[in-house]
């Protein structure tokens, strides 16, 4: 083998390094100055979070829980930290930025859904698609090592850390697509067909890190001074499950919980939602009316005195 | 050996590095050869013990066994029934562990509800008989390499191989070992008995193998699999028209899975010098059924036409004894993929369309261009009609898909974010493209460009489109289940 073969390989390589340490400053520079969508979100809350209630979750957070209503309920700036197809998972690390900010809230509400917040799922790597990018966070290094083995060695590669995300980015730069009122994001339509009720086609496995980071959070909570309420939001099909049952029995400590799994006017309901998982706006504004009731009774919470939660 | 992971791309080059400085000291050495095949071998195992130390042991006593039938069969040249009884005890020996460990279930769970439908016993609880059980990994592969083998040795179409670390090298080289390509020892062993070198060119073209071979998996299969996923986990309440792109997004996904493996295996051999045989040539440019077996897991079929189709009569033995034996053979794929009545199906409609292809000549090329255009759009239509019976867990979710595509059912559309859309348009018409300028412009290339510059911007560029737009989870790939 040749020493030209040599020095164009090494060419090759230095290409490739320069492309990817240039990408990575790029990527970084657009989350910085994202407009909308996942990015600012999480960018937001990684890194400039000042809010007074957090609601965090799923999807079903994101797209049920509209801050505005609990802003003019409970008289609380309001953010919706909910991220589609996560869980537990990212809201600690998520919980985890907030705090190193010295910004907490006050108070936390917990969309509980065992799909993303228990059972085994696939879910971890997407968890690692939000905060690949923010690995240089104080205490990333071991919740990114806990979510997958080799994980924080290959972070150090920008193409890497941006992976399916920059289109994301460059599209939440210049021109989000994605309507996103203070993290909510509303959905419209609402179900025109017959749904099959669709069941989980192997018995759920609890996941044990699941278990693990939903009592850390509980915890960190606790010892920051955090309210924190689960909330079991509505789902179209009447629920066999007992949400709240699992939730206590996962839970090392006692915990407060406002189930609405099947509650009127939602069950059943397909104005409301717009899939046998997910409310549409209508439902969702409607949903947090009620919740934020709930949550000023709770918590005793005085409409023209909001300083319990400042 | 999951080719794909990052403790795999990792230790490669480490190994590779290791494995070049030991053959350079030892370029001298009479025993050049041996110190060669023992660190390969050596390689091989450790590979495979990291994953599946269970699943090692039966590969070293399928290697003993099948090693040790053919020297006496061997042994008994002159003896012809000897000969082939010994080669028959062999066979059946080898499958036993294959039948036991991947078909054994199978066979139970197809008993208990024959009888269950006969009312001889109780009825069962289904989970009962649904037991999870364990399979070695590779075990179709390597068991299917070493009775040809086996066969071949009979057949006396090679000799046999009395060095036992070359034959263990043979059966368990690292690169093909979980999912292929299926050796013949006619091309495999004489590489490991030959001299033993590494040039510029096996570097080069090992590289520009795995690097495609990544991107088939990463940029294409994974990212359609994003939309194959979640419709075919929950296809009733997905639409018709839903249902159709996931179905030929699974043509689409199953490919790159494939042959992205199958590239990945070839292009690691080829970084230790070792060629193996290319298993796929675009096989959704095929006229006919028959073709796409040409085109598609090139080494399975050819296996089966050696060891299957030929000695049942092939086509020499009459029209009619010529479609069973198609029928036969393409059932026996299908039962070599799975454990399943869906695989069996699978196969059986692939066999039943060469028949008849082959009952009406249409698995002849046609001579214009038209027909050949729409002959090749209604293949993949056909290819991808079978493949909804590979996917599906069970024939009634088989039929209850194709119901709802072919009534054109009403019901939800896959609501992906506008990222994952591009993401997944950009793996479509990557691909499309790709396949078509490989198939119809050999003459555009940009891996293996005359010009070194350009080849160095396609290298530097994949990588890049890998690295931003892959799945890099390292996915498990589906051929590792058979």
């Amino acid at each position: 083998m040749t020493l030209r073969f040599f020095i164009k390989a090494l060419l090759v390589v230095v290409a490739l390094i320069v492309i990817d340490i240039s990408f990575g400053k790029g990527m970084r520079f657009l989350a910085d100055h994202s407009k909308g969508g996942d990015t600012y979100n999480v960018n937001y809350i990684n890194r400039h979070f000042a809010d007074s209630l957090a609601v965090f979750g799923s999807s079903r957070a994101s797209h049920h829980y509209d801050p505005e209503t609990f802003e003019e309920s409970l008289g609380v700036p309001t953010y919706n930290c909910g991220i589609d197809g996560n869980g537990i998972l990212l809201a600690y690390c998520f919980l985890n930025n907030i705090i190193k900010q010295g910004e907490k809230p006050e108070v936390i509400v917990y969309d509980f859904f065992p799909r993303f917040d228990l059972y085994c799922n696939d879910d971890r790597q997407r968890a690692l698609t939000h905060i690949k990018p923010y690995y240089d966070i104080d205490g990333m290094k071991d919740f990114i090592n806990d979510f997958s083995d080799n994980e924080y060695a290959k972070l150090h590669l920008s193409t890497y850390r941006y992976n399916s995300a920059f289109i994301q980015v460059l599209s939440d730069a210049i021109a989000p697509r994605q309507q996103n009122i203070k993290g909510y994001k509303p959905y419209s339509g609402c179900i025109t067909t017959d749904f099959v009720r669709s069941e989980e086609p192997v018995p759920p496995i609890i996941d044990s890190l699941k278990t693990k980071y939903l009592n850390k959070f509980i915890e960190t909570c606790r010892s920051n001074d955090i309210r924190l309420v689960f909330v079991i939001s509505p789902h179209f099909f009447e629920s066999d499950t007992d949400y709240a049952g699992l939730l206590k029995k996962n839970a090392d400590s006692e915990i407060t919980i406002i189930d609405m799994s099947n509650s009127a006017p939602f069950t059943n309901n397909k104005s409301l939602f717009v899939d046998p998982s997910h409310l549409n706006n209508t439902g969702a504004e409607l949903f947090s009316s009620m919740l934020a009731d709930s949550l000023r009774q709770m918590l005793h919470i005085n409409r023209a005195d909001t300083t319990a939660l400042r | 050996m999951i080719l794909n992971s990052f403790d795999f791309i990792i230790a490669l080059p480490l190994v590779l590095f290791l494995y070049v400085i030991i053959l350079r000291l030892c370029r001298n050495s009479k025993y050049l050869n041996i110190i060669s095949a023992a660190l390969l071998t050596a390689l091989s195992y450790a590979f495979f013990i990291f994953y599946q130390p269970v699943g090692a042991l039966l590969l070293f006593a399928i290697t003993v066994l099948t090693y040790t039938f053919a020297i006496i069969a061997d042994k008994n040249r002159e003896n012809s029934r000897q000969r082939f009884i010994m080669i028959v005890v062999g066979v059946l020996i080898v499958l036993t562990p294959l039948i036991l460990f991947k078909y054994s279930a199978f066979i139970n769970q197809l008993l208990a509800s024959l009888l269950d439908r006969l009312d001889i016993r109780q009825q069962t609880d289904s989970t009962d008989t649904q037991t999870k059980v364990f399979i070695p990994l590779g075990i179709s592969f390597f068991t299917f390499q070493s009775l040809g083998y086996l066969w071949d040795v009979h057949r006396n179409k090679i000799s046999v191989e009395k060095n036992f670390l070359y034959y263990m090298l043979f059966v368990g080289f690292f690169p093909q070992i979980t999912s292929g390509p299926i050796s013949k020892a006619d091309e495999l062993l004489p590489q490991i008995r030959g001299k033993r070198s590494i040039t510029r060119e096996d570097i080069t073209e090992g590289v520009r193998l795995m690097l495609w071979g990544y991107f088939m998996k990463a940029v294409v299969a994974d990212r359609v699999a994003m939309f194959v996923t979640p419709v075919y986990a929950d296809y009733e309440n997905f639409s018709g028209v839903t249902c159709i792109i996931a179905t030929l997004f699974y043509s689409i996904q199953i490919y790159g899975d494939f042959a992205g493996y199958s590239l990945l295996a070839i292009g690691v051999g080829r970084l230790f010098g070792f060629k193996l045989i290319n298993n796929f040539k675009r096989p959704y440019f095929s006229y006919s059924i028959t073709e796409f077996w040409r085109r598609w897991h090139i080494s399975l079929s050819r296996w089966l036409r050696d060891y299957v189709y030929i000695p049942l009569g092939g086509s020499r033995k009459g029209k009619g004894r010529t479609h069973l034996n198609i029928l036969t053979t393409f059932l026996v794929s299908g039962i070599w993929h799975g454990a399943n009545l869906t695989f069996i199906f699978w196969g059986f409609i692939h066999g039943i369309i060469q028949v008849v292809e082959k009952f009406f000549g249409f698995n002849a090329k046609p001579k214009s261009r038209v027909v050949i255009f729409f002959r090749i759009v209604l293949t993949f239509l056909l290819t991808s009609f079978a493949w909804i019976f590979f996917r599906m867990p069970t024939l009634s979710d088989s039929f209850g898909m194709i119901r709802r595509i072919f009534t054109l059912a009403p019901g939800a559309s896959l609501s992906l974010t506008g990222s994952n859309t591009v993401l997944i348009s950009f793996a479509v018409v990557s691909f499309i493209l790709t396949e078509v300028i490989q198939e119809y412009m050999p003459k555009v290339r940009l891996l293996h460009n005359p010009n070194s510059f350009v080849r160095c911007v396609a290298i530097v560029a994949i990588t890049l489109i890998i690295m931003t737009v892959g799945v890099l989870d390292a996915g498990q790939f589906i051929y590792v289940n058979f």
